[in-house]
């Protein structure tokens, strides 16, 4: 059974079909990656199926049962999460309170009018861990705006992380990062994708190749090709269209 | 591991004050208040400034902490004032009970108009409150029969309250002072543990980033109703204890000009920045409309100029520009 399913997804801006008649399966336990040129709709698509918008036409099922239309908490809830192509955490926070007000969600927190945050079971543990699993135990304390990029980077995952998806949609996690930060980037993508299910849109062909269980090459809206690397790295079609000769 | 639990306490009053809770300082300076001389003697101004802190600090957890910024709160303290007035003068007289009617249906009015605009961002948000605040004044402002029209609702008024064997007096200004300042303190604990609270966590997250806090699977658009009918609810107990100051309740207190002000007094002491912000924006906003008011036909020119000196320079107001120069002092 597909965890993601889409039949005929479509979207418009005006004049523009930025996402055409999409139909994919995506796999459990694989790590599938969408590449595909700039405007080709593959941002369109991830912010569709995870209720950034709603598509004109088509349906989204998440494990068979169908999720169009629903609200973004509630789609998080179900178990899909995802980072976004410009950061999006809470930059004026410290790592601490970044972590802490998503962990406290993903443990049913917050709600409580008059409790102290002090005595929710089990966040500051789990803070802790997190913190720790992503190497940033000493800048805790520090507002999450001094970090460098590739450790913003990281927060950012790690905050879609405590949601506890089934999965994890990456949107060019590797933008704007130096060669250092994109191979701790793409070891870390690689361990989540042992536990979650994990969907990377990407143009680092080299991390795409090395990383991807299979392959979608969106263009002009629609689906090229799909494949393992092997088999998309040969596809004429999607030479022509977007890699160009490979060796 | 450093973590980055807040002192508010440190931040709020250095020095002497540090081992003592800040809100039983704020409260201690409060209760001082009567003794000091020269002012000490206007009760009913204190009073007034007890209140609006009281109206202030609630109206914060919307803008300071959940960074939505109403001009309409006005009608809830003004629907407040009328709900105890309506409800002194057709039902009963005991405070208690119309403080608690005047307070419920504000906070009845604020969670309606809350449930159309919690889902509005910026400044679609802010027309919207502006437009329910006039819509309210308007109706007030004709429905003579219900509201005494232009010549408001008069004849409240404060009755002698009876704590078990004791009885207070509250025609008496000193009294009602006291009696206020106690209802004021009771309020300023649990809004300062609701903005400490972890739903007071979500606000923060949400004012940061809702997008983020959306995919951290957080309702929003729920708590920003939440946040918009609490607001409402304190703003509406200070108008019901508006009410009984000043023993009559007019349309004028819907009107947009509260709104504006309570949001001038959160951004002129620092609301944004601090817990307290609102209540000094409060006490020098009130004081100074009154000494201004006594020497100038136009004082409300020196309103604007103010309010334009605050946006353009000191964005975080006078305890953010307050703390940014102890920083600076500690190098």
């Amino acid at each position: 059974m597909a965890i993601i399913r889409t039949e005929n997804v479509t979207k418009g801006f005006g004049g523009l079909i930025a996402v055409n008649r999409v139909s994919v399966d995506i796999h459990p336990e694989q790590l599938t990656s969408i590449i595909g040129p700039n405007g080709a709709g593959k941002s369109t698509f991830f912010n569709i199926i995870t209720g950034f918008f709603k598509p004109d036409e088509g349906r989204i099922f998440f494990r068979d049962e169908d999720i169009t239309g629903l609200p973004i908490h509630q789609i998080v809830r179900k178990g899909i999460s995802r980072s976004f192509q410009i950061l999006n955490i809470f930059e004026e926070s410290t790592v601490w309170d970044n972590v802490w007000v998503a962990v406290q969600g993903s443990l049913g927190y917050g709600k409580e009018l008059l409790g102290r945050v002090e005595k929710l079971a089990g966040v500051e543990e789990e803070t802790s861990r997190i913190i720790a699993e992503m190497g940033l135990e000493y800048e805790g304390g520090s507002q999450v705006k001094y970090l460098s990029y590739g450790e913003k980077r990281l927060l950012e995952i790690a905050l879609a992380l405590t949601t506890r998806p089934k999965i994890l949609l990456l949107d060019e996690p590797m933008s704007g990062l130096p060669a250092d930060e994109r191979r701790r980037i793409s070891a870390y993508i690689k361990q989540i994708a042992q536990a979650v299910t994990v969907v990377v849109v990407e143009h680092d062909m080299d991390v795409v190749m090395a990383i991807s269980d299979r392959i979608l090459v969106m263009y002009e809206g629609r689906i090229l090709a799909s494949g393992t690397p092997a088999e998309v790295r040969q596809d004429v079609r999607v030479q022509e269209a977007y890699l160009g000769a490979m060796p | 591991m450093i973590k980055s639990q807040s002192t508010a306490k440190q931040r709020a009053f250095p020095g002497l004050f540090r081992s003592i809770h800040p809100l039983a300082v704020m409260v201690i300076i409060f209760a001082a208040f009567p003794a000091i001389p020269l002012i000490g003697r206007f009760l009913s101004l204190g009073t007034e400034v007890v209140i609006w802190s009281l109206f202030a600090l609630g109206f914060n957890i919307l803008l300071g902490y959940t960074g939505l910024t109403s001009f309409g709160h006005g009608a809830y303290f003004g629907i407040g004032a009328y709900g105890a007035a309506i409800a002194f003068l057709r039902l009963s007289h005991s405070l208690w009970l119309c403080l608690l009617i005047g307070t419920l249906v504000g906070g009845l009015f604020a969670a309606l108009v809350g449930l159309i605009v919690a889902n509005k961002r910026g400044i679609y948000f802010s027309l919207l409150t502006i437009a329910f605040s006039q819509m309210f004044f308007f109706i007030a402002f004709r429905w003579d029969e219900f509201t005494g029209g232009e010549t408001g609702l008069t004849g409240i008024d404060r009755q002698t309250l009876k704590l078990v064997n004791l009885a207070v007096n509250l025609r008496n200004p000193i009294a009602y002072y006291y009696f206020v300042l106690a209802v004021f303190a009771l309020c300023a604990v649990i809004i300062w543990r609701i903005v400490h609270s972890p739903f007071g966590r979500v606000l923060r997250a949400i004012k940061e980033n809702e997008l983020r806090a959306k995919y951290l699977g957080y309702n929003t658009e729920a708590y920003k109703w939440a946040a918009f009918t609490i607001s409402g609810l304190f703003a509406a107990l200070g108008g019901s204890l508006y009410t009984f100051l000043i023993n009559s309740a007019y349309a004028f207190g819907l009107e947009w000009v509260q709104s504006g002000n309570v949001v001038m007094m959160t951004l002129l002491g620092g609301g944004t920045v601090s817990f307290f912000g609102p209540v000094v924006g409060a006490a020098i906003f009130i004081t100074c409309r009154d000494l201004l008011s006594a020497y100038f036909e136009h004082w409300l020119l020196f309103y604007g100029l103010l309010f334009v000196i605050v946006i353009l320079y000191v964005p975080t107001g006078i305890l953010g520009a307050a703390a940014k120069l102890r920083k600076k002092h500690k190098g």
